[in-house]
Order: structure tokens, then sequence, then C-alpha cells
């Protein structure tokens, strides 16, 4: 019980820095997905399930950031922050998905490249938050 | 209660075991157990201890559960003469289709399972 | 000959028909997130599995008697009642996990929506527990569950830093950025996991569907002493699998799709296919027993005629259940809630209930009225009480846990 109001008493930092790491995690994950599937590894039906499923999960990441009462000019810096992050990663995912559907190998690989920098800027946002 | 010289706990040993007709086809589970009357007020010597007279299933199970008691109209029983073998489950010497208290299986097996396809066909 | 063959395919049934759900998905949350810093649960949950799957077994086969009917008669009307809505609710939990998990996977195959697929893959289990023989439905469900060893081969294949990994379940530690809570909570998912209480009830239900007898002991107790712990190591190799490829790149498990994608990695779109048959098995599989499973408990409780081998009109209330279970999964799924995170609830839940059905079968199987000579042996006791102590301890720190680390987020 003590845990949980400590994690309730330490501000939106927390939610926000769980916000960055799933997304990061998401814009990884499709971007694996994509390189096994130009490398011929794996089928268009499991990267385009995966990228179907990481856009939702991002949506929720993003959702919940959005949602965080932010209680000082400091936390709303961060709140912007977090969320011009995910809404960049958001239009990477949706790009990357496009090129599911007939993209250059060389979109594709600039979809990847573009997901795999998406993720290390939220992955390190999240370990700025996360105290 | 003796029979054959074993004796048995009606608590332990009877209620709540499963009973099984004549086919040893399912037919409930012993939700409680009628006894037979007993005089009014205090005991005289002698009065003979009273008997299981029926196995009794269905609502009953529910009173049991949480105190009341069912009219005794809407008891589904079955007469203790009907037992023909105590042991880890209780067996029946009729059929259990001649049983009022499998009404719902009747009931289920009529209107909703015997009318899907294939229902009374063994499994492939 | 023919025993030996018997023999080898009640081992390889065994293996295959292990893993289920949420094996799959807690086993690679768990390697993405901790890698193998937890495969110590999951040995620990194989030994209870084993030890309790063959007591439920063996009072099965001596008693004719199955787990639910006897709960009733020891624990009486109330307390059982409670212990068969407790049950009867984590296992409705599990069956609508299991048909999600088919859902999904013909999703990860076509690439059509799930929701799409969960009424089709309801009306196939429906199917085959009205229609098909038990014998068949288990086994050709288990021998497919098999193509889930590519799990194992795309480990060997990933070449991955052997010491490293063994360092990690030798001396498990919580890593960066994890919080001891959720590491605890996981090992309590793990635990429910690897232990579900549906297979109890599948074992002894099914040990009374096929009519065994004290001669058929052995094999079944060969079949669980051999079948499982390989099944076990599968669930290792999924982890190992996430640990490996999906842990250094941060990713941490939050979907079906993502489980796969090591094994795409290592053995291509081969090693895909194999992994996608075995995981539709798998969960297939599953989803028959938890479906199965819903109808013995109830009808065991309240002495309905039940039963594969009768036909479904010799035993109506029995299958009338399992058609509303698999409605009422359907209806669940169909409201858009995420099938893996009913699987993590699932797997968690079951972890509670844990007690609820392993008491009671600890108790049962040294009463000499039901068991005669065969009362466990005081080697089965020692272990069987430890396990309690474990299982009770896991069971109590659940809810705490998910209430801390918000159900492990």
């Amino acid at each position: 019980m003590l845990l949980l109001i400590a994690a309730c008493s330490s501000g939106i930092s927390g939610p926000l820095g769980k916000s960055a790491d799933e997304a990061s995690s998401a814009a990884s994950s499709l971007a694996l997905a994509l390189r096994l599937e130009t490398s011929g590894r794996a089928t268009a039906a499991v990267a385009e399930t995966t990228a179907e499923n990481m856009l939702d999960e991002t949506v929720k990441a993003y959702q919940s950031a959005a949602s965080q009462e932010p209680s000082d000019g400091t936390e709303l810096a961060r709140q912007q922050e977090v969320l011009q992050a995910l809404d960049r990663t958001l239009h990477s995912l949706q790009a990357a998905r496009l090129t599911l559907a007939g993209g250059s190998a060389a979109e594709r690989e600039a979809a990847v490249l573009d997901l795999e920098h998406q993720a290390a800027e939220l992955s390190r946002l999240g370990k700025e938050l996360k105290p | 209660m003796t029979g054959g010289g074993k004796t048995f706990d009606a608590v332990l040993h009877i209620l709540d075991r499963q009973v099984l007709d004549v086919d040893k086809l399912p037919v409930t589970a012993v939700d409680d157990i009628e006894l037979s009357d007993l005089p009014e007020g205090p005991f005289p010597d002698g009065t003979p201890a009273p008997v299981i007279t029926n196995l009794v299933a269905g609502a009953v199970l529910a009173t049991r559960m949480f105190g009341g008691r069912p009219p005794s109209s809407r008891l589904k029983r079955i007469a203790w003469r009907h037992v023909a073998e105590l042991g880890t489950v209780l067996r029946l010497n009729i059929h259990g289709e001649d049983l009022d208290l499998l009404w719902t299986e009747r009931w289920v097996h009529r209107h909703i399972i015997g009318r899907i396809p294939g229902g009374s066909h063994d499994p492939q | 000959m023919k025993k030996l063959l018997g023999l080898a395919l009640g081992i390889l049934t065994a293996i295959g028909g292990f893993v289920d759900i949420g094996d799959l998905v807690t086993n690679a949350v768990v390697g993405s997130r901790f890698g193998l810093g937890l495969v110590w649960v999951t040995l620990l949950g194989i030994v209870g599995i084993c030890l309790f799957a063959q007591m439920s077994g063996r009072v099965a086969a001596v008693s004719g008697r199955t787990t639910f009917e006897i709960i009733r008669e020891r624990l009486g009307p109330r307390a059982s009642a409670s212990n068969l809505a407790a049950s009867f609710l984590i296992n409705l939990m599990t069956l609508t996990a299991e048909v999600g998990g088919i859902a999904l996977t013909l999703q990860l195959a076509s690439s059509v929506h799930y929701l799409a697929w969960v009424p089709v893959a309801a009306v196939a289990v429906w199917l085959v527990v009205w229609r098909v023989k038990f014998k068949i439905l288990e086994n050709v469900a288990g021998l497919l569950g098999l193509t889930l060893i590519v799990f194992a081969v795309a480990l060997f294949m990933l070449n991955p830093d052997w010491p490293q990994l063994a360092g990690q379940a030798a001396a498990p530690t919580v890593p960066e950025g994890e919080e001891p809570a959720t590491y605890w909570y996981y090992a309590v998912a793990l635990f429910g996991a690897a232990m579900t209480p549906y297979e109890v009830f599948f074992f002894s239900s099914g040990a009374v569907e096929e009519k065994w007898t004290v001669k058929d002991l052995n094999q079944s107790r060969v079949n669980v002493l051999v079948g499982f712990p390989l099944g076990g190591l599968l669930s290792i190799a999924i982890a190992g699998c996430a640990a490996v490829v999906l842990l250094p790149a941060q990713i941490g498990v939050t979907s079906l799709s993502q489980v796969v994608l090591p094994v795409a990695q290592a053995g291509g779109k081969l090693a895909l296919a194999f992994v996608l048959v075995g995981i539709l098995a798998a969960t297939f599989g599953a989803a028959l027993e938890t479906t199965l499973s819903s109808g013995y408990t109830l009808a065991q409780y309240f002495g309905w005629s039940w039963g594969k081998f009768r036909r479904p009109v010799q035993a109506a209330r029995f299958h009338l259940t399992m058609i509303v279970g698999l409605l009422i999964g359907v209806a669940v799924l169909m409201t858009g809630v995420d099938p893996v995170q009913v699987t993590e609830y699932s797997v968690v839940f079951s972890a509670i209930a844990l007690p609820l059905t392993y008491i009671p079968i600890l108790i049962i199987a040294n009463d000499p009225e039901y068991m005669g000579e065969r009362v466990n042996g005081r080697t089965t006791n020692l272990l069987g009480t430890v396990f309690l102590v474990v299982i009770l301890a896991a069971a109590v720190a659940a809810v705490p846990l998910m209430i801390v680390t918000g159900a492990g987020s």
C-alpha cells in the first residue's frame, strides 16, 4: 500500500516515462518485423499484424500520456516533449505501414531507420523521466 | 444407521455423494436427505430411531446452503428403497428416466441438445 | 511394440499439450523483460504440476471419481460452491484467452483482423467437442503442438551467448529499469501459467473418459513425468528466444506478433510456419480442454451426466454448459478487449485459485476410503506439503502485487 501511495505521489514523470518506453518498444518491434520481412524471413501477414498491433500500442501510450495532469510548468514542458515524440512515432509507424503495401526497397529502408531513430529517442526520454 | 453390520454416518457417507442409476448413468448428487417423522415433544423411551426415507435433490441445495426450507411439494425425491448399494457412490436399482428429478436434463435434451444435428450419434 | 508406441504417443501428447496461450504469452513477456531470470519459477511449476497431475490421475484411476465430485463430497455444499464459482469463472477466463489466442494466430497467418476469426474459432472448437472422440482430439492437438519445438531449435540457431543466459538463470537479478515488485508479480504469473488448475480438472476427468484403471497408472505416470518436463523445456525456450532477441532491442512483449519475431529471425519463413501451426494447435488444444473443463466442473458438482464417451443427448446439460461457456467467451472477446491482456490476467487469477484445487486433491489422495492402499507415499506427501506452502504464498501475494505493480506494467 505504501508503494502504491509513493507511486501516486511522484508526479507525472513516472507515467510519462512508461508511455515513452512502451512506444519505444513498439517502434523497435515494427522495425524488427520490417527488417525480417525485407530479408524474406517473415511473411507480409506477420509484418502487417505487427504494424497494426504496434499502432494500437502507441495510440494507447499517447492517450495515457495526454491524460496526465501536469501540476507546474516543468511538468507541462515534459508532457509536451513526450507527446511530440509520441506523435512523431505515430507518424513513423503509419509511414512504415504504408511501405508494406508496395513501397520501394529504399523507402522501406528509410522507414526502418526512421523507426529505429524514434525508438532510440523515446528510450532516452523514458530513461530521463524514470527516477 | 447400520446396514449389514457396517456403520454409516449419513452426513459423511451419503450427503453430497454421486447417485448413479441402474445403468451407471449419473443422476444427481445427494443434495439432502429426508428422515421419518419423530413424535412431537419429549421422546418416550423406546422410540425407534428415525430412518432415511428419501434422498432429495434440486432446489433444496440452495436452502441447505443459505437456510430456509423449500415447500415439501417442490422437493425432488428418490425413495430410499431404490438405493441398491452404498459405496463412494450410491447405486440405484431403477432407471434415471423414471425419476421426476431429471426433468431439467430431459428438457435440455428435448428442446436444445436433441435439436442440434449429430447430437444423438456417438462421437467419431 | 504396440505398447511402446502407446507410451511414445502418450509422452508426445503430454509435451505438445503442455504449452497454452498463458505459457506462451507469460514466458515471452518475462523473457523480453527479465531474460532467463525467472526460469527457476518455471522449473518449480513443472515439478508442481507433475506432482499434482499425477496425484489427481491416480485418484481418478483408483476411485473412478473426478476432482470436483470429491471436492463437493469432502468440503460440503457451501465451501465447494464457492470453490466451484471461482474455479468456473477462472476457467472461463482461460477459455476466453485461448479462443482469443486461436484468433490472434489466424490473424498472424492471414492478416485478417482477429475479431473476424473469433466466431470461426469458437464454432470450430464446439464442433470438435460435439463430434470428435476424446482420444482423437487429445492426440491430434498434442502431436501438432509438438511443432513448438521450433522455439528450442530457434534458440540454438540464434547462437546466443550461452554463459550469459546460464548466468541470468543461475543468479537471477532484477534488470535495470524494472521494480522488484514487478519481478515477483511475474514470478506469480509464471507459476500460475505452469500450474493452471484446468489441467487438473481435465486430467482427472480425462482419466475417467478413457476408463483408466489401476493398470494404466504406470503409463500415466511416465506420460506426466517425462512429457510435462519436456513441455516445460519448451516454455523455457520461448523465454530464451525472447531474452536473446527482444530484451537487447528493448522490446517488451505486448502482443502475439512479437512472440514469433525471434523465431522468424532465426529460421525464416519455414520456422515461422512451424511456430504458427504449433501455436494454433496449442491454443486450440487448450481451448478444447478449457471448454470441456467448464462442463466437467459444473456437471460433477451437481452430479449431472457428463463425458465425451456419451452421446451429447445423454449428457445434455453438460453439452449445454460448454455451449454457453463458449458463447460467453466469444461475447467477451467481441467487446474488443485485448486477448493478450485477458491471458495475463487469467494466469494471475489462476495463481490465486491454485489452493482451491490443489488442497482438496492432496487431502483426497490421502483418504483410504477412496484410495485403498494407494494413498500417497511419504515422499509424495512431503513434496505435496512443501508445494502447498508455495501455492499458498503465491496465492496470497498475487493480489497485493497486482495492485502495487499496476498488473505488471
